[in-house]
């Protein structure tokens, strides 16, 4: 295994990273809001993504971002729908319980999906994407390549995770969400709008999510388990940063893709790595949480008796 | 005189009634006479309903020992797919490659491994706890799922495992059993005697049935050991334990010991579950153990209201049996099979959204109305007490 070959894995995560970084900001921005686990966010990112490929094979006219806008507007609508409609009024019930409702949810939008979207689902159609090519550069006299569309993904995340954590660190709407997140009666009795604020948070976590499914999907047959993994990661990703801070689960989201590209390197793991990429990920990412419990960045909770 | 009041002493039927174990032994009465129906020809009893309620049973049962983890000792687990599996495959494995192995072999060592396991998780469970608990064993289960899926000589990979024989009942039609290992004459003298042949011998369609009937022993049984255990000792140790650690441990009560147990209970049911569920199905794919089961498992006992087998017992019925039983053979749901699950869906939101409690409560709320209504007509009757 060469400097190059490490280097390239790195470079081949960075699409990976971009995805899960979005989904798992979506769950822990649920999670500290509303003390929910969503286990629908990977179904609400995967209905976005249906409508942003229906809408591009519908109006081919229509340029892709506008429809990836309209895939990622569906998205907020139905997370903002969840969360008034549900989770709202499910305030009382234990986090057991909602994590049931999500379930619900989740039962519900697999099997409305393939209804809604029956001509996507039936022939097995490709959705539109940015660019089919391959970008190749030259860096310390070693050949890279990675695609456009991965290259372009990971820029899309970065971009909007930046802004997410901008306006969590200087609007009135992140300022809210901290409150919110440190106690939700306290912040209710100062005058926060914990309505107005755990809403947008459901609708924004949908929105971005679908910017994630929408690169996980692009250019590849759609289905419902599209978000399947990045469902499930996206939740170790959150444990194992730590659920406390928003910026701790990223680091989660960036590990998880490394440990996952490096354990499908033929080159270390043997000719069989495909095949057991997945569980020497989750064995990996286990042994890593088992030694940090609190999350890697998280701090000792210390109760109180 | 004495002014005493002297109750009415109770029959001994409404004594019967008021044990706790009569709503077990109801169902169980319920199950059997099913299959008794069926096997007098009641045209209504369909074989799939039959095979339906069976998967229920068996799910019961890994629900029983998710009660006891859930309910009682308030740790989640979503690893309960991988555990189930475990135990299938271990039975499939071993039922179909080492012939020689007895039947309560092969349970047994579907439940140690279970043992194992909930050893291991337990140990995980006292690092860390509440929802990141059900997110590592999520993980656990997903490294299961994958050794289904690939680990092709112990499972069959996705092609799915199976037996071609039912255990115990058609032992005598596999020349290679443990009985046969043991002594190929004894084997053949028995296999010879009516009364065993009826027995160990039977066809495949009386092999079911018998299956069947032993599954409902099976169930009713763990319904009554649960619900001992749970009465016991243990079962308060660790509702102490779930409401307040801190105050448990101040009362001397073992968080490694109790959380151990109840998670020892719920994997060696889980994996008992397994076992049953390839004895009586033949058959085992690993997408019946993805996380969706993990998750129907939970809703399954939080729709019965977490402590309550009988609720356990229903909720499975609801999340697991409205198809194959009831829904398959009209032919609007059969074709649109996404509306029943969309109802399954919403059934569970609105159960955990109005009644938190389970069907319990539900069940409650009927009794207090009936009451209620009782009571007004008596007023409307008898007129008002003076």
């Amino acid at each position: 295994m060469t400097i190059q070959d490490i280097l390239q894995t790195i470079l081949n995560s960075l699409p990976m990273i971009g995805r899960y970084a979005l989904v798992t900001m979506g769950i822990v921005l649920i999670f500290r809001t509303t003390a929910t686990t969503n286990f629908a966010q990977g179904l609400i990112a995967t209905v976005g993504t249906f409508a942003v490929t229906w809408a591009a094979l519908e109006w081919t006219a229509l340029p892709l971002w506008v429809c990836l806008l309209l895939g990622m507007v569906v998205a907020f609508v139905i997370g903002m729908l969840v969360d008034v409609a549900l989770i709202r009024r499910a305030r009382h019930i234990t986090p057991s319980g909602k994590q049931m409702i999500t379930m619900g949810v989740m039962m519900i939008l697999v099997n409305v999906t393939p209804v809604i979207f029956n001509s996507l689902v039936i022939y097995n159609t490709q959705g539109r994407s940015f660019s089919q090519g391959i970008h190749q550069f030259v860096f310390l006299g070693m050949n890279f390549n990675i695609t456009e569309m991965g290259l372009l993904g990971f820029i899309m995340a970065a971009v909007l995770l930046s802004a997410t954590f901008a306006a969590l660190k200087y609007t009135k709407w992140g300022l809210g969400v901290r409150a919110t997140a440190a106690n939700e009666t306290v912040a209710q009795m100062l005058g926060v709008n914990t309505r107005v604020i755990t809403a947008f948070s459901w609708a924004l976590a949908g929105a971005l999510a679908t910017v994630g499914g929408f690169f996980t999907g692009a250019g590849a047959p759609l289905s419902v388990t599209l978000m399947g993994n990045a469902q499930v990661f996206g939740f170790l990703a959150c444990v194992l940063g730590g659920f406390g801070s928003f910026p701790a689960p990223i680091l989660g989201a960036v590990i998880i893709p490394l440990v996952y590209n490096f354990a499908g390197n033929t080159s270390i793991m043997g000719p069989n790595a495909g095949m057991w990429q997945n569980a020497v990920t989750f064995l990996v990412v286990l042994l890593l949480i088992l030694i940090f419990p609190n999350g890697i960045l998280g701090k000792k909770y210390i109760r109180k008796v | 005189m004495q002014n005493t009041f002297h109750a009415k002493p109770e029959s001994a039927i409404r004594r019967a009634l008021k044990h706790p174990f009569a709503g077990f032994i109801f169902i169980g009465i319920l199950l059997l006479s099913l299959q008794v129906l069926s096997i007098m020809g009641a045209g209504f009893v369909k074989s799939s309903m039959l095979n339906g309620f069976a998967s229920v049973m068996v799910y019961s049962i890994v629900g029983y020992g998710f009660t006891f983890l859930l309910g009682y000792a308030g740790l989640a687990s979503l690893g309960t797919a991988g555990f189930v599996g475990l135990g299938a495959y271990i039975a499939g494995y071993l039922i179909r490659e080492q012939p020689q192995v007895p039947y309560l072999g092969v349970i047994l060592a579907a439940v140690l491994v279970s043992v194992v396991l909930g050893v291991a998780v337990g140990f995980i469970s006292l690092r860390i706890e509440g929802i990141f608990l059900a997110i590592v064993t999520l993980g656990l289960s997903e490294i299961f799922y994958q050794i289904f899926n690939n680990w092709l000589g112990f499972t069959n990979g996705s092609m799915g495992s199976s037996i071609s024989k039912y255990p115990i009942f058609q032992l005598f039609q596999n020349p290679d059993s443990w009985l046969a290992a043991i002594d190929r004459d004894l084997f053949s003298k028995l296999a010879q005697v009516p009364f065993l042949q009826a027995i160990f011998d039977m066809k495949t369609i009386d092999a079911r049935r018998s299956f069947y009937i032993l599954l409902v022993l099976i169930t009713v049984g763990l319904m009554m050991l649960t619900y001992n255990l749970g009465k016991s000792s243990t079962g308060r140790a660790m509702l102490a334990m779930k409401n307040s650690s801190s105050a448990a441990q101040a009362m001397g009560i073992s968080l490694l010991k109790y959380r151990l147990l109840a998670f020892l209970m719920s994997t060696i049911f889980a994996g008992f579950a397994g076992a049953m569920f390839m004895s009586y199905f033949k058959f085992s794919t690993p997408t019946n153990y993805t996380i969706i089961f993990s998750l129907n498992i939970l809703a399954a006992v939080l729709i019965g209201g977490s402590k309550n087998l009988i609720g356990t017992f229903l909720g499975c019925l609801i999340v697991f049996g409205l198809t194959p039983i009831f829904l398959q053979d009209i032919p609007f749901f059969r074709d649109n099979s996404w509306v029943i699950n969309i109802t399954i869906g919403s059934i569970i939101i609105l159960i955990v959204m109005f009644y938190p409690g389970g069907l319990v409560q539900l069940g409650q709320r009927f009794k207090q109305a009936f009451r209620q209504l009782a009571a007004k007509r008596r007023l409307y009757v008898y007129g008002e007490e003076d």
